[in-house]
């Protein structure tokens, strides 16, 4: 008698649950009428499904298919109605017809004037709404992202995406793509290299003025890490090193907005990279969304959009380490209250 | 033609034109399917009812978008899908996901999920009272989380196969496969725990 192996025993799961082809439901049968190891694993499967069968098909009651039927009469009679009058107004509409439009200098110069007020009147409120547009976009990413680890981690024994790494290696050099594990974006990349997550949605909206970026998707599997800094435009948490600090954190920040400080990053991996802190770096936001705030996807999945940098019951400020004044890119936080990320 | 003789891709024509018999063809052909769907996935009558007329109301309101050359049952339960969880999410709104949930998925692997479903010696549920098992069953259905307990619905009450449940899920092949072998490890586990629970009474 041949073992069952692995794909054997899968196929006889399969089977068990319905989800075979004919062609592979006839090779299942074969294998469990042939071989008696797979003959057992096939009834115990069918046994401990059997309880599933107890629970028969709930039958629809007609008051709520007579419900259902009348909200949809009710919807497409005023959808109807709606077109109705939406083709008897036009109809009804009058339209002037001008011989003369431009009748003389005067006329074509008032009408230059409206234009250019109309205009200029609209400019910023058109801009306004594009900039909450792109915020509420970049939201839905940033919940898009967390759906993705999610999956991810369901998928893999409950394991977040990580890549090994040892502590102290640099986590700012984002598009390297040498063996060492450099640079954090490693980690969430394996999102968008597993399908879990779609390339698009690591890059802000608002940062990219709703430009759309691509890489070659066909060399994506190629990659350890986004190709480039112009693909990820969100900052990621960097743990700390001594997880069992004891301090208390009422809110873990996963993702944010970019952290103002590593906005630039060195392109020769080579060179040091060293930030020094100055006041303007310790108070502006990102500069996502124009300064006025960031976008922070936080441990409970929630996506908020935070006017200061300031964040938790200890209103700590995420894009920096506390007492830390110069950044060399291998910082980490000395406590899991200190919520930091970076690049 | 009779309206029991058109396809579903017909009738949808006639549904969006608001012919009221295509309506109540089309709620009556779904309605037992997408029923036992809402109520095995979602914990009150109330919400099923609801979810259950927000599926047909969306189907009218998206028809445009509905490419008439597919099959019309696994996007009325993408829809369905979609809709369950969003209820789901507004009912637990206040209860946060902790971060340790993220850590500490209820899934297990492929061998695991094996390791228990042929672990059991003779049939489980002889041992509990006939009537019981449905009521135990949809216990432990019911308590199971979210991504698991679609996934068994869908494959196991609605028979859809791994391709369609990736289309439903928007989630991979791959995903669906260890998701459902995982959910169905974990079905077994619990009613192995309570037959067990049961002898020792």
């Amino acid at each position: 008698m041949t073992p069952v192996d692995n794909q054997e025993t899968r196929l006889i799961l399969d089977y068990c649950l319905g989800q075979t082809a004919e062609n592979e439901s006839a090779q299942a049968e074969g294998l469990i009428s042939e071989n008696p190891e797979a003959r057992e694993i096939y009834l115990k499967i069918k046994a401990a499904l059997a309880p599933l069968e107890s629970t028969a098909e709930h039958i629809c009651p007609d008051a709520l298919v007579d419900k259902t039927v009348n909200r949809l009469n009710i919807l497409a009679r005023a959808s109807q109605r709606k077109l109705e009058l939406l083709i008897a107004a036009e109809q009804a509409k009058t339209i002037p017809v001008k011989n003369y439009f431009w009748r003389n200098a005067a006329q074509a110069m008032a009408t230059a004037a409206a234009i250019i007020f109309i205009t200029a009147s609209l400019i910023a409120p058109l801009s306004y709404a594009r900039q909450i547009y792109w915020k509420q976009l970049c939201q839905m990413q940033l919940q898009k992202i967390w759906q993705g680890l999610n999956n991810y981690s369901n998928d893999h024994n409950g394991q977040m995406p990580e890549v090994a790494s040892v502590a102290g290696q640099p986590w700012w050099k984002v598009g390297y793509q040498g063996q060492e594990n450099h640079s954090n974006t490693r980690n969430v990349w394996l999102l968008t290299k597993g399908g879990y997550v779609n390339a698009a949605n690591f890059i802000c909206p608002a940062k990219s003025q709703g430009k759309v970026t691509q890489f070659d998707p066909a060399k994506a599997k190629q990659y350890s890490d986004f190709p480039a800094r112009r693909y990820i435009t969100y900052s990621f948490r960097i743990r700390t090193v001594s997880p069992h600090s004891g301090d208390f954190c009422q809110q873990k920040v996963l993702i944010s907005d970019l952290n103002p400080l590593f906005e630039k990053l060195p392109s020769n991996y080579s060179q040091a990279f060293v930030v020094k802190l100055n006041n303007t770096l310790a108070n502006i936001n990102s500069s996502n969304h124009n300064g006025c705030g960031q976008n922070i996807l936080l441990g409970d999945g929630s996506v908020n959009f935070f006017k200061t940098r300031l964040v938790g019951l200890q209103q700590d400020d995420i894009f920096t380490l506390r007492d830390k004044n110069v950044y060399q890119g291998t910082e980490t936080p000395a406590s899991e209250a200190d919520l930091f990320v970076a690049p | 033609m009779p309206l029991k003789k058109l396809t579903d891709a017909e009738l949808l024509d006639k549904f969006g034109d608001g012919d009221e018999t295509a309506f109540r063809e089309l709620v009556t052909r779904y309605k037992n399917s997408l029923y036992t769907f809402l109520s095995n996935f979602l914990n009150s009558r109330e919400l099923v009812e609801d979810v259950f007329q927000e599926t047909f109301i969306q189907l009218f309101t998206s028809r445009e978008s509905f490419d008439p050359t597919r099959p019309l049952r696994p996007w009325l339960f993408t829809i369905a899908a979609n809709k369950a969880k969003d209820a789901l999410r507004k009912q637990h709104r206040t209860a946060a996901l902790p971060i340790g949930s993220l850590v500490d998925s209820e899934e297990m692997s492929f061998g695991d999920a094996l390791n228990v479903l042929t672990s059991y010696e003779t049939t489980p549920y002889e041992k509990i009272e006939e009537n019981e098992t449905a009521t135990r069953v949809r216990h432990i259905i019911e308590t199971m989380p979210e991504n698991l307990r679609e996934i068994l619905i869908l494959a196991y009450f609605n028979k859809f196969s791994y391709k369609q449940m990736s289309q439903i899920l928007s989630i991979p092949i791959g995903t669906v496969k260890s998701r459902l072998h995982a959910a169905v490890g974990r079905f077994a586990k619990e009613w192995k725990a309570l037959v067990e629970s049961k002898e020792l009474k």
